[in-house]
């Protein structure tokens, strides 16, 4: 290895002489001195790229599935002076996005370059060795872009080898000296990164470069002693059979990423019979606490938090920040509070709503909706109320288990909506019960796989119309002979579901839907059952559209066993229709919209 | 005349808090109006209040005790406003 890289390599990421083998590939190891002539190579070849440039400074992208070349590049990158910025994917649209050149992959290292160009690359690598100093932002990132567009976060090579530090102060003291790490996790994001790649390195210990795929791959690694850097996709597939661990040692698993069940992160002790942590942190702040099963939330060394008083939302001081940002602090997205054990958190900010005075957490909703039996996944949505402009209500969308569509088939939508939110009465604030219920066979998502707010609240577009009573008549003093009339003024919602697509361009009231509606109001109010008769004299004569407020006329007559109904706007007649009793050989009239 | 009254109550309450899928059948007219069967909350009890006063001109106190009595239940509601209603 050149002088000048040791050097410079030394100075801002000191390799502990002790690494060794620096990795493991298919069982065998990759020595030091392999490594140290991969990683000349890929300085010379780097050296001979013109690099792009990023928030002023020199870079390249590198984006490559092999963690131990990943690793060769990185520290080639560094010790060059290069500013190396890890994009989430190689795809087509984000190498667009990011016009420099691309390492990693397809670039294998070990070709020798030319002649002339070995040269020039070796004069440049020596300038580039030592003039480098902590501050270097050695890396640039992307946030994971949930809350929307992907922020671009810049990573100091002193934050970066702080953070490799804390890891192995809060997980290293118990670990054997050569335990080797093996990840389930990508190593380009700001979980696998510092937990599978720069801890490692830091402390002298090597990394198991195929990544882990599928449970049963545990079983072939070979006996030694293993930290497993993992997430709760991968853990909740372990098998419960212990038999079946194979001989690895497991010291220790961390999980993030999404969160971890507490069933998941026992079962996975049960069969690693090791401890494992959950990680909460953040791009910005890297790892801020872990935790074993519910446990609270214990801060990581030299971490504080505090609980903003007004917005509850949690504030992490951190070594791993910027001398600038650890000033005042990183405001996380993240709900907490504080109790007598340790840190509570209470989910997404941006998933708080304010219901009456109360602040509801859409998060803990769902969660309680998820508990419910018969159901599998819950989204908690919320709505403006139809009749109410000031208040909103939650809907809740969820996806059944097999048990509990057999229920919902067996019993009325609305007696199986009454007994969830009856057995949610007991965990959740009055005003937190979902209002409207919608059952799905799965979420709407686009074509990112994605759910957007959008898709939800079309799941509860209005199907009926607003109705005020305007008038009601009672005439005919016999059983048999009695006639009731009804008025009702009707208000179309905007989102009405019947207007979409109904047409694109020209939304209209089916009519189906107005034959529909009156047998829905028929019953509501004379408790008339529409299904039990057939449909005569249909005429639609003008159209209804979104704006329109028309009334409808109700008449029931014969004491109960005939129905006419007429929709009006100003006085002119837009439909009508009769349901009349099904005996004789009336023309059959389509029946589909009748059901109400 | 209280069933009369009963029914026409039970659509007040569906159509003034928007209660969907909720046919006046589906209310029990003895059963307790908030916490256990419709599952109202505070903020529909003073929408209630509000709309029943309008619609009946009645007077319903703020004293809590006989609040909860009066929303005790629809038939508790009903024998209410047919003896307090002023139109």
């Amino acid at each position: 290895m050149h002088e000048a890289l040791a050097r410079g390599l030394a100075r801002y990421w000191p390799l502990p002489e002790s690494v060794h083998p620096v990795a493991w590939r298919a069982g065998h190891p990759i020595e030091r001195a392999e490594f140290h002539r991969d990683l000349d190579a890929a300085r010379r070849l780097l050296a001979g790229a013109e690099p792009g440039e990023i928030t002023g400074r020199p870079c390249v992208a590198l984006f490559d599935g092999d963690a131990y070349r990943f690793i060769v590049w990185l520290l080639a990158g560094w010790s060059l002076g290069l500013t190396v910025v890890l994009p989430g994917d190689d795809l087509p649209v984000t190498r667009q996005a990011l016009p420099m050149p691309w390492i990693g992959n397809a670039l294998a290292f070990a070709a020798p370059p030319a002649p002339q160009e070995q040269e020039a690359a070796a004069a440049r690598a020596h300038d580039g060795g030592g003039d480098v100093d902590h501050g270097h932002p050695g890396l640039v990132l992307f946030t994971s872009g949930s809350t929307g567009k992907p922020a671009l976060i810049e990573k100091s090579l002193a934050q970066l080898r702080a953070e490799a530090e804390m890891l192995e102060a809060a997980f290293g003291g118990e670990l054997p000296p050569q335990t080797r790490f093996v990840s389930s996790v990508p190593h380009q994001h700001m979980f696998g990164l510092p937990f599978f790649v720069l801890w490692p390195l830091c402390a002298a210990r090597p990394i198991v470069v195929e990544k882990l795929r599928y449970p049963e791959d545990l079983e072939r690694l070979p006996a030694a002693d293993y930290v497993f850097v993992s997430a709760p996709t991968f853990l909740k597939h372990l098998p419960e059979a212990p038999e079946t661990r194979g001989r690895a040692r497991w010291r220790l698993a961390v999980s993030a990423g999404s969160p971890l069940a507490a069933e998941v992160a026992a079962r996975g002790e049960a069969f690693l019979q090791a401890p494992v942590f959950e990680i909460y942190g953040s791009t910005e702040t890297g790892a801020a606490a872990r935790r074993r099963g519910d446990a609270p939330w214990r801060a990581m060394p030299g971490v504080r938090f505090h609980v903003e008083e007004t917005s509850s939302r949690l504030l992490i001081h951190s070594p791993l920040l910027t001398e600038a940002e650890g000033e005042s602090g990183f405001l996380s997205g993240d709900l907490a509070r504080m109790d007598e054990h340790g840190l509570v958190l209470l989910g997404r900010a941006d998933r708080l709503v304010k219901i009456g005075e109360k602040r509801i957490s859409l998060t803990q909703v769902e969660e309680e909706l998820a508990r419910l039996p018969g159901v599998e996944r819950a989204l908690a949505v919320p709505l403006p109320h139809e009749r109410e402009s000031d208040r909103l209500i939650l809907g809740a969308a969820l996806v059944l288990t097999p048990e509990g569509r057999a229920r919902l088939a067996a019993e009325r939508k609305t007696h199986f909506d009454a007994s969830l939110r009856e057995a949610l009465r007991q965990r959740l604030d009055p005003l937190a019960l979902p209002r409207r219920w919608r059952y799905v066979e799965a979420f709407p998502c686009n074509e990112m796989g994605k759910t957007t707010r959008r898709d939800l609240e079309r799941l509860f577009a209005p199907l009926l119309p607003r109705a005020e009573l305007l008038a009601q008549s009672r005439e005919g003093a016999a059983e048999n002979a009695e006639t009731r009339k009804l008025l009702l003024q009707l208000t179309l919602p905007r989102n009405l579901a019947w207007f979409e697509g109904h047409f694109p361009n020209l939304p209209i009231l089916p009519g189906v839907v107005q034959i529909d509606w009156a047998a829905h109001f028929a019953h509501f109010y004379f408790g008339f059952d529409a299904a039990r008769f057939d449909l005569a004299g249909l005429k639609f004569q003008n159209l209804i559209r979104p704006d329109d407020a028309p009334r409808l006329e109700l008449t029931l007559k014969r004491g109960g066993k005939e129905l006419e109904f007429s929709y009006t706007l100003d006085g002119k007649i837009c439909s009508r229709g009769a349901f009349v009793s099904k005996k004789g050989e009336r023309a059959a009239v389509a029946e589909a919209g009748i059901q109400a | 005349m209280l069933d009369g009254l009963i029914h026409e109550i039970k659509i007040f309450i569906i159509e003034a808090l928007g209660l969907e899928d909720v046919a006046p059948d589906d209310i029990d007219q003895d059963a307790p109006l908030f916490g256990d069967g419709l599952g109202l909350d505070s903020i529909d009890s003073l929408e209630l209040g509000v709309g029943l006063q309008k619609r009946y001109g009645l007077k319903i106190s703020a004293e809590s005790d006989e609040t909860r009595r009066i929303f005790a239940s629809v038939r508790a509601l009903a024998e209410y406003v047919a003896a307090h209603r002023t139109h």
